[in-house]
């Protein structure tokens, strides 16, 4: 069933991957197993293939939403029966309306166990910090399309330190960042990641440094 | 230092737009932004009158040395049209507000508008017919045109597009294209109509790194092409992203350049195109944020190298110029240009080294 639902996902076949899930459903086997493992080995075993090849954001994009489709499967029988790994407070940078790589994102670190605010688009600096704070997260996560608004990230860090969120590490992902390989150094980010797989590889970095 | 050299700017893009040998490699920059700076007002001052575009735009190419001018605003200007709002900063061009398509069901009742009828789009119009008196024969005037398969991106925000496009009703795909085909041929000709000599086709979509190939082919190519075929003047396809996965169908769209990511291998878009199209490209322009001068050169060396053998070579970067990147710096890049980038008849870089 894993490699059938990995194929799914390489074929960008949304319908295909629900029929796999309705027919593991149909043989009475539990979302929690379900995602331990099917959902979550494919997707890291399709990240594992981005390592490999430059992927474009339309196939991406299938798998985010085909991952997406899943958790809102499964999710309420994993949720009260698995441990998540850490909480993540997602937006993207003030003024940028971009949100499709957040989206991404946000389905590839709850298919890997995290739990995921999701803030949305355009969010300032501050409601992300004091969400972040309120929710007991342990990452930020940031992403921006546009140069200025990645620029604009700066604030966030500058809000974590006037409200002593220095504990919480902060993720920053986007195409200036790739583009630029030290502007997250620039915006006082912690790491940055190029695709939704090694966020969730970068994430779990942060979170061991955090112990 | 221009009238040493054996052509005008204007002469110099225009003849490696026909895939004839120039004296050296033509320059192509790109800012909305550094031309407010030359004419000493804050971004939103520069954009409220087309003269102030026009007369920065001058200015800024009279100061760096490259070989373009363009009336080129911001990327939302033409969803402007369509109803959305610029979000203006001080630092940076403006950026999107929320997107006007809210649900795929509006695409039923949308109607494109007509760009001549935008007051937004008319001051573009004035800019560029203003840019074209001034820049006659000198400089060559681009004007700057989104695709109708990128421009759903700013109608409907990327990720509602991109469901729409691979998931979504083929009914209202097809609606959305011929909106966007039909406006992004009447403002590009509106465009030339003004004085622009070529148009850049902004079309993200194309780059493989927003599509695959197999989608392009299917979903998207045959729009660019149509819509290529409808503008009269020369297109310049601009991918912003990677466009090596795709180079060797794009010629075929009917275009006279293709611009390249940062990511390409020159010489292997240049063999993919064969001739039939000229490559630009070579320089990262978010990596110019942190360049000192001799980074600068040494990045158009690299470029030169590996693109400018044999002509049909544009120097050019894959998006915008950000607003911090200094006009000194721009000057070495182009310096630059001009000092390794000479061709002798035969179209080989002479070695001034």
């Amino acid at each position: 069933m894993r490699q059938r639902f990995l194929d799914a996902l390489r074929a960008s076949d949304r319908r295909g991957a629900r029929r796999i899930l309705r027919e593991a459903r149909d043989r009475k086997i539990d979302g929690s197993t379900l995602m331990r493992e099917v959902v979550a080995p494919a997707v890291e075993e399709i990240g594992r293939d981005w390592r490999e090849e430059d992927l474009s954001l339309s196939r991406v994009y299938a798998v985010g939403l085909i991952v997406e489709d899943c958790l809102q499967f499964l999710e309420p029988s994993v949720r009260s029966s698995d441990k998540p790994q850490g909480k993540v407070v997602i937006g993207t940078a003030r003024g940028d309306y971009h949100g499709l790589g957040k989206r991404i994102v946000a389905a590839f670190l709850r298919a890997a166990g995290f739990t995921v605010v999701d803030l949305g688009m355009s969010v300032a600096p501050e409601s992300l910090v004091e969400r972040a704070m309120a929710e007991g997260a342990r990452i930020i996560a940031v992403s921006a399309l546009m140069l200025d608004a990645a620029l604009g990230i700066a604030a966030v860090r500058s809000e974590m330190e006037r409200l002593g969120a220095t504990s919480i590490k902060l993720l920053v992902g986007g195409a200036p960042f790739r583009y630029n390989p030290d502007l997250w150094k620039t915006v006082g980010a912690d790491a940055t990641a190029p695709n939704a797989y090694e966020a969730i590889v970068t994430a779990r970095w942060l979170l061991e440094r955090q112990e | 230092m221009a009238a040493e050299e054996g052509m005008t700017s204007f002469q110099r893009l225009s003849t490696a737009l026909r895939m004839a040998i120039p004296d050296r490699v033509p320059v192509v920059l790109v800012s909305t932004t550094h031309g407010a700076r030359e004419v000493g007002l804050s971004l939103p001052e520069y954009f409220r009158r087309p003269e102030n575009v026009a007369e920065g735009q001058i200015r800024f190419a009279e100061r760096v040395g490259h070989d373009n001018v363009d009336a080129y605003y911001y990327v939302v200007r033409e969803a402007e049209a369509f109803g959305a709002e610029a979000a203006f900063s001080e630092n940076g061009p403006p950026g999107m507000g929320p997107p006007v398509i809210r649900s795929p069901a509006e695409i039923d009742t949308l109607e494109g508008p007509d760009p001549l009828a935008s007051p937004h789009l008319k001051a573009v119009l004035q800019s560029t017919e203003l840019l074209a008196r001034r820049a006659r024969g000198r400089w060559l005037v681009l004007g700057h045109a989104l695709g109708p398969c990128s421009l759903p991106i700013l109608l409907m925000g990327i990720d509602a597009w991109m469901e729409l496009l691979l998931f979504g009703s083929a009914s209202r795909r097809r609606r959305l294209l011929q909106i966007t085909s039909r406006f992004s041929v009447a403002w590009a000709n509106a465009l030339l109509s003004a004085g622009a000599d070529a148009i850049a086709l902004v079309e993200p979509m194309v780059s493989t790194t927003l599509v695959a190939r197999d989608q392009a082919v299917r979903l998207l190519l045959p729009v660019v092409r149509r819509v290529v075929r409808a503008v009269r003047g020369p297109v310049i396809l601009w991918g912003i992203g990677a466009i090596q996965g795709v180079a060797d169908l794009l010629p075929g769209l009917g275009v006279r350049a293709v611009s390249t990511d940062p990511g390409d291998d020159l010489l292997e878009v240049k063999r993919a195109v064969a001739g039939r199209a000229a490559v630009l490209g070579g320089l990262n322009d978010l990596a110019m944020l942190s360049w000192t001068p001799d980074d600068a050169e040494a990045a158009v060396r690299r470029a030169l190298e590996r693109g400018a053998p044999g002509g049909g070579f544009i120097l050019s970067h894959q998006l915008e110029i950000p607003f911090s990147v200094s006009s000194d710096l721009l000057g070495r890049i182009v310096e630059a240009a001009r000092r390794w980038g000479r061709y002798d008849g035969r179209g080989e870089l002479q070695d001034d080294g």
